[in-house]
C-alpha cells in the first residue's frame, strides 16, 4: 500500500509540471484555431470563427505537404541506408573503438546546429567542395538553394538520430543468438535477415521516427539551404505565425502536423505491442 | 563487393561526411578575411573580438543558466515519471506513456507559439514577463520527455528482478532506489544529462518566442548574427562551444567510468 | 487544487514590478533615469560605442535584444508579456502597433533634442500627429549590382533587370530578392507602373503573375545574406536595403582598386521604396524615464552623426549633418536627390489588404 503511494508520488511532480506547462498550453491551439485574424494581425475570439479552415482550403497546401513528406521520406531513407551499416559495423568493433566511434558521431550534436548548417551552405555554394565534386558528374555550377542541398543538410543533422537507436538495439542482441542463427541458416544473408535485422527492428523504427518527424517539421534548414524558394511545412507554419501573423491558420496547420505524428506514434506502439506478443 | 570492405568504406564515408563541415567551421574561425571564399591568413582576431563582445558573452551566460537549470529540472521530473511508468501499470499510465512522446514530436514552431500564448494568458492573472524563467520552463517541458524515454528504455525486466531481490533484503524503498535502481540506470541517466543539456543549449525556435529582455540565448543571438551576415565570430563561438562540450562530455564519461570501477 | 497551482506558478516564475505609466512619465525630468534600458533592435543597427557612452553617462546598463523582421518584433510586442523600453520598427509596422494600442505616447518636454529633427521626417502618415515616434534613420530599397561579374561598366537603371526576361538574359543577371512580401510585390507593382501601396486586386494579381513568371530566374528569397552571396559569386545582383550595400562596399574598399566602379547601388527609375525606422516606447516599458532619456541622447547632433557614419544610413537629424563626413552626405545613393525621392513611396499599412500581399507572395513563392 505505502509502496504504491510512493511510486505514485515519484511521477507526480513531473506529471503536474507537464500538465501545467505542456498540456494546458497545447489546449490553446484549439482556442486559436477558432479565432480570426484581425487587420493588424491580432487574433480575435469574440465568437467562433472557421476562417482558418476556409483559408487552408484557399491555400494550395497539398503541394507543400507533398514536398515535405517526399523530402522527409528521402532523408529517412538515406539515413537508414547509410546509418544501418554504420551501426552494424561499429557493433562488431572492440569495446574501446565502439565507444570511441559513438563518441565521434555524437560530437556534431555538441556544436551549434546553426553553424553546422551554415558550413553546409559554404560546401554546396559555388566553388564549394561538394559542388566541385558533384560537378565532375553533373553539369552544375552551384548546389545552393536546391532541394539537394536541403536533403543533404537534413541527412547531416538527423543521421545520428538514426544510428544511435539502431546501435542500441543491435547491442541488445545476444551473441549466442547470432551464433545459433549461423548454424540454423546456411545462407549468411538469411541469418542476418531473420535474426539480426528482425531483432533490431525496434531500433530501426525508433530511428525512422526520430529522423522522419523532425525532417517533416524542419524550418531552419530549408530556410538557410533552400533559400526560402521552396516551401516546406515548417516554413509554412512559421510564415503564418510570424510574417502573416495569422495564428488561427498557423495553429490549424500545427494541429494537422501533430495529429499526423500522434498517428505515427500509435502505429509504432501497436507494432511494438504485436512484437511483444 | 566484399561485405567487410563495404562496411568499412561506409564507416569512413560517414565520418568524413560528419567532420567535413566541422573542420571547415573551425578552420574559418582562424581566417583573417571576413568572407568565407578567400583565405587571407591566420588570425586570432575573431576570438579576441568574441571576448570583447558583451552581447555574445551575455548570451553565452544565459544559455548556460537555461541549459543547466532545465537539465536539472528535467532529470528530476523525467526520472520520476520513468520510474512511475515502470512500476505502476494502469489506464492512466498507459495514457501517460503515449502522451510523453508528444513534446518530442511536436514541431518547434507549434510548441513555441503555444508556450508564448500560454504565457500571455497567464500574464492576465499573474505578473509574468518573458525572460530566463519562461525559457527554462519551455525547455524543461520538452526535455522531460527525452529523459523519460531515454531512462525508460533502460528500465527492463532485469531491473525488476534486481529490485525485488533488493526489497526483500532492504526495508526502505529509498535504499532500493539508491543501491539498485540508480546504479543500474546510471549510463542512461548520464546520457540524459548530456542530451537534455545539448538540446537546450542548441534550441533556437522556441527560445526565439519565449525569451525576453536581456535573456537572449546564444543560438538566438547567433541566428540574428547569421541573419545579418555572418562574421567569423560565429565560427569562433561555435568552435569554442565544441571544445567546451568536448570537455564536458569527456568529464562525464570519465566520472562514470570511475563510478563503474567502484 | 486551483490555489496550489497558482502558488506553484508563482514560485516557478519571477515576477516584475507593476508601474502605472502616467505617473511614471509625470515624475520624469530631462535626463532622468528610472532603471536599466531594454533595447529591442535590428542586429547591428546601433554603434556599440554609443551604447557604452550612454551607460557610463547615465549609470544604467543597456540590454540589447534583436529581431530579424518587423513581423517578429510585432509577435513579441503583441504578446504584451515583454518589458522592452525602446523598439525601432519601420513605418508600416508602427501604424499597426499604434492601432493595437501597443505604444506609449511620448512626452516631448523630455525630448528637447527633437528640435534637431528635420521636419520632413515628422508627422508622417504612420504617426500623423507625431505622438509616438522619433525618427531614427531613413533609407531606400534598391538593387545592388556587381558590374565586374557582369563584365560591363553600367546597367540600365530599371526594375527590368529583374522582371524583363530579355534584359535579364542580355546582362546575364543572377539575383536574389528580399524575403518580404511588400518589398517584392512592391517592386513588381512599380515596374508595372502602379503604386506599391496598390489596393486594387487586379493590379496586385498582375504583379503576382509577373513574379511567378520571374520565379525560375530568382536564385533565392533572402533578406539577410545577399552581401555574402554577392561576394562569393553565387549571384551578381541583389534586391536589398541601401545601408547594407554601402556597408558592403565600404568593407570591400581595400580589395578593389575602385570598388565604386565595380559595384553599383541602383534606385530604379520606375521608383521604389523609401522607408523610415523610428524609435518608440512599447506600452510594457518599465523604465519610461530612461527610455525618454535614451531617445533624447540618440537625437543629440553629434551622437546622431556618429551613428549615421557607423551605419551608412541617412539620418533624419538635420543638426547632425554638420558633423557627418561630407563625402557621405554628397553620396546620392545614401541621400538621394529630390527628384529621385519624389519617385519613392513609403510602404503604407493597408489594413485588410496586407494579408492579400502576404498570401499572393506566398502563392508566387510556392509556384513551380
Amino acid at each position: 500500500m505505502t509502496r504504491n503511494k510512493l511510486n505514485n508520488i515519484l511521477g507526480l511532480p513531473g506529471i503536474i509540471f507537464l500538465s501545467i506547462f505542456f498540456f494546458t498550453p497545447s489546449l490553446f491551439i484549439f482556442r486559436y484555431i477558432f479565432g480570426s485574424r484581425t487587420r493588424t494581425g491580432k487574433t480575435s475570439f469574440d465568437k467562433i470563427y472557421f476562417d482558418s479552415f476556409s483559408q487552408l482550403l484557399d491555400f494550395n497546401v497539398v503541394p507543400i505537404i507533398n514536398k515535405s513528406v517526399v523530402t522527409a521520406f528521402f532523408v529517412t531513407l538515406i539515413c537508414f541506408i547509410v546509418g544501418y551499416p554504420f551501426a552494424y559495423y561499429i557493433k562488431k568493433l572492440s569495446t574501446t573503438m565502439k565507444y570511441f566511434s559513438l563518441f565521434l558521431i555524437s560530437i556534431p550534436f555538441l556544436t551549434n546546429f546553426l553553424s553546422r548548417t551554415y558550413s553546409w551552405k559554404i560546401l554546396v555554394s559555388k566553388n564549394g567542395l561538394i559542388t566541385k565534386y558533384v560537378s565532375m558528374f553533373y553539369d552544375v555550377s552551384s548546389l545552393l538553394f536546391t532541394d539537394f542541398a536541403v536533403v543533404l543538410g537534413m541527412v547531416y543533422v538527423y543521421l545520428p538520430f538514426m544510428i544511435l537507436p539502431i546501435f542500441t538495439s543491435l547491442e541488445n542482441i545476444e551473441d549466442s543468438l547470432l551464433e545459433s542463427a549461423k548454424d540454423l541458416y546456411a545462407n549468411p544473408f538469411k541469418a542476418f535477415y531473420y535474426v539480426t535485422f528482425k531483432l533490431s527492428l525496434p531500433g530501426v523504427i525508433a530511428g525512422v521516427v526520430l529522423t522522419f518527424i523532425p525532417s517533416l517539421g524542419a524550418y531552419i534548414i530549408p530556410q538557410i539551404l533552400g533559400g526560402s524558394k521552396s516551401m516546406y511545412l515548417g516554413n509554412f507554419t512559421v510564415l503564418q505565425f510570424i510574417q502573416a501573423s495569422n495564428w488561427p491558420l498557423g495553429s490549424l496547420v500545427s494541429l494537422i502536423i501533430l495529429l499526423f505524428m500522434v498517428f505515427a506514434i500509435n502505429l509504432l506502439f501497436k507494432f511494438e505491442g504485436q512484437r511483444n506478443l | 563487393m566484399n561485405r567487410t570492405v563495404f562496411l568499412k568504406l561506409n564507416y569512413i564515408f560517414v565520418l568524413i561526411f560528419i567532420y567535413l563541415p566541422i573542420f571547415l567551421m573551425v578552420g574559418l574561425s582562424f581566417n583573417e578575411s571576413k568572407y568565407f571564399n578567400q583565405w587571407t591568413g591566420f588570425t586570432l582576431q575573431w576570438y579576441e573580438q568574441l571576448f570583447q563582445n558583451q552581447n555574445i558573452l551575455n548570451a553565452l551566460y544565459n544559455s548556460m543558466i537555461v541549459a543547466t537549470v532545465s537539465t536539472f529540472l528535467s532529470i528530476l521530473f523525467g526520472f520520476g515519471i520513468a520510474l512511475y511508468l515502470f512500476r505502476v501499470k494502469n489506464r492512466f499510465t498507459s495514457f501517460v506513456e503515449k502522451f510523453i512522446y508528444v513534446p518530442i514530436v511536436i514541431p518547434d514552431v507549434t510548441m513555441a507559439a503555444m508556450m508564448l500564448v500560454f504565457f500571455i494568458f497567464l500574464s492576465n492573472y499573474l505578473e509574468i514577463k518573458l525572460g530566463i524563467a519562461t525559457t527554462i520552463i519551455s525547455h524543461t517541458a520538452f526535455n522531460i520527455s527525452f529523459v523519460t524515454v531515454l531512462i525508460g528504455s533502460k528500465l527492463t525486466r532485469k531491473l525488476r528482478v534486481l529490485e525485488e531481490v533488493a526489497s526483500d533484503l532492504y526495508a526502505n524503498h529509498f535504499q532500493v532506489i539508491k543501491q539498485v535502481t540508480l546504479p543500474f540506470v546510471m549510463p542512461a541517466l548520464l546520457a540524459s544529462v548530456i542530451l537534455s543539456f545539448v538540446l537546450s543549449f542548441d534550441e533556437v525556435v522556441i527560445s526565439m518566442f519565449v525569451t525576453g529582455p536581456g535573456s537572449t540565448t546564444l543560438p538566438v543571438y547567433v541566428f540574428s548574427m547569421i541573419k545579418k551576415g555572418v562574421t567569423p565570430a560565429v565560427n569562433s563561438v561555435s568552435s569554442l562551444m565544441l571544445i567546451f562540450s568536448l570537455i564536458l562530455v569527456t568529464g562525464v564519461l570519465l566520472l562514470s567510468r570511475k563510478d563503474n570501477l567502484k | 487544487m486551483k490555489k496550489s497551482l497558482v502558488i506553484l506558478l508563482a514560485i516557478a516564475m519571477i515576477s516584475c514590478s507593476t508601474g502605472s505609466t502616467d505617473d511614471a512619465v509625470a515624475s520624469c525630468t530631462i535626463g532622468s533615469v528610472d532603471g536599466d534600458l531594454n533595447l529591442y533592435n535590428w542586429a547591428e543597427y546601433i554603434d556599440p560605442e554609443l551604447l557604452e557612452e550612454f551607460e557610463t553617462t547615465y549609470g544604467v546598463s543597456v540590454n540589447e535584444d534583436f529581431y530579424t523582421s518587423n513581423e517578429e518584433a510585432r509577435t513579441k510586442l503583441q504578446s504584451g508579456v515583454n518589458a522592452y523600453d525602446i523598439v525601432i520598427p519601420s513605418d508600416y509596422m508602427i501604424s499597426q502597433l499604434i492601432q493595437d494600442d501597443l505604444l506609449l505616447t511620448l512626452n516631448f518636454e523630455l525630448l528637447p533634442n527633437f528640435s534637431n529633427i528635420d521636419p520632413d521626417y515628422t508627422y508622417l502618415n504612420y504617426d500623423p500627429e507625431n505622438l509616438y515616434t522619433v525618427p531614427y534613420f531613413w533609407g531606400t530599397t534598391g538593387f545592388g549590382v556587381n558590374l565586374d561579374a557582369l563584365g560591363v561598366e553600367e546597367v540600365p537603371n530599371t526594375w527590368g533587370l529583374v522582371f524583363d526576361q530579355e534584359l535579364r538574359e542580355t546582362y546575364g543577371i543572377t539575383f536574389t530578392l528580399l524575403d518580404d512580401s511588400r518589398e517584392v510585390l512592391g517592386a513588381a507593382l512599380k515596374y508595372l507602373g502602379y503604386s506599391l501601396n496598390s489596393v486594387d486586386e487586379t493590379e496586385i494579381e498582375e504583379a503576382t503573375q509577373l513574379l511567378k513568371e520571374t520565379q525560375d530566374a530568382i536564385v533565392a528569397y533572402d533578406s539577410d545574406q545577399f552581401e555574402d552571396l554577392i561576394i562569393s559569386g553565387e549571384i551578381n545582383a541583389a534586391h536589398g536595403w541601401s545601408g547594407d550595400f554601402f556597408a558592403l562596399f565600404y568593407e570591400l574598399e581595400d580589395q578593389y582598386e575602385d570598388v565604386y566602379s565595380s559595384f553599383v547601388y541602383l534606385i530604379p527609375e520606375e521608383g521604389g521604396v523609401r522607408w523610415t525606422d523610428a524609435m518608440v516606447i512599447p506600452s510594457g516599458s518599465s523604465s519610461i524615464c530612461t527610455a525618454h532619456t535614451f531617445m533624447n541622447f540618440m537625437m543629440d547632433a553629434e551622437v546622431a552623426a556618429q551613428n549615421a557614419e557607423w551605419n551608412a544610413y541617412a539620418t533624419a537629424n538635420s543638426a547632425a549633418k554638420e558633423f557627418i563626413d561630407e563625402e557621405m552626405l554628397a553620396d546620392e545613393s545614401i541621400y538621394p536627390s529630390d527628384e529621385v525621392v519624389a519617385n519613392l513611396e513609403f510602404i503604407e499599412d493597408l489594413g485588410e489588404v496586407n494579408e492579400i500581399y502576404e498570401n499572393k507572395f506566398f502563392e508566387a513563392k510556392s509556384s513551380n
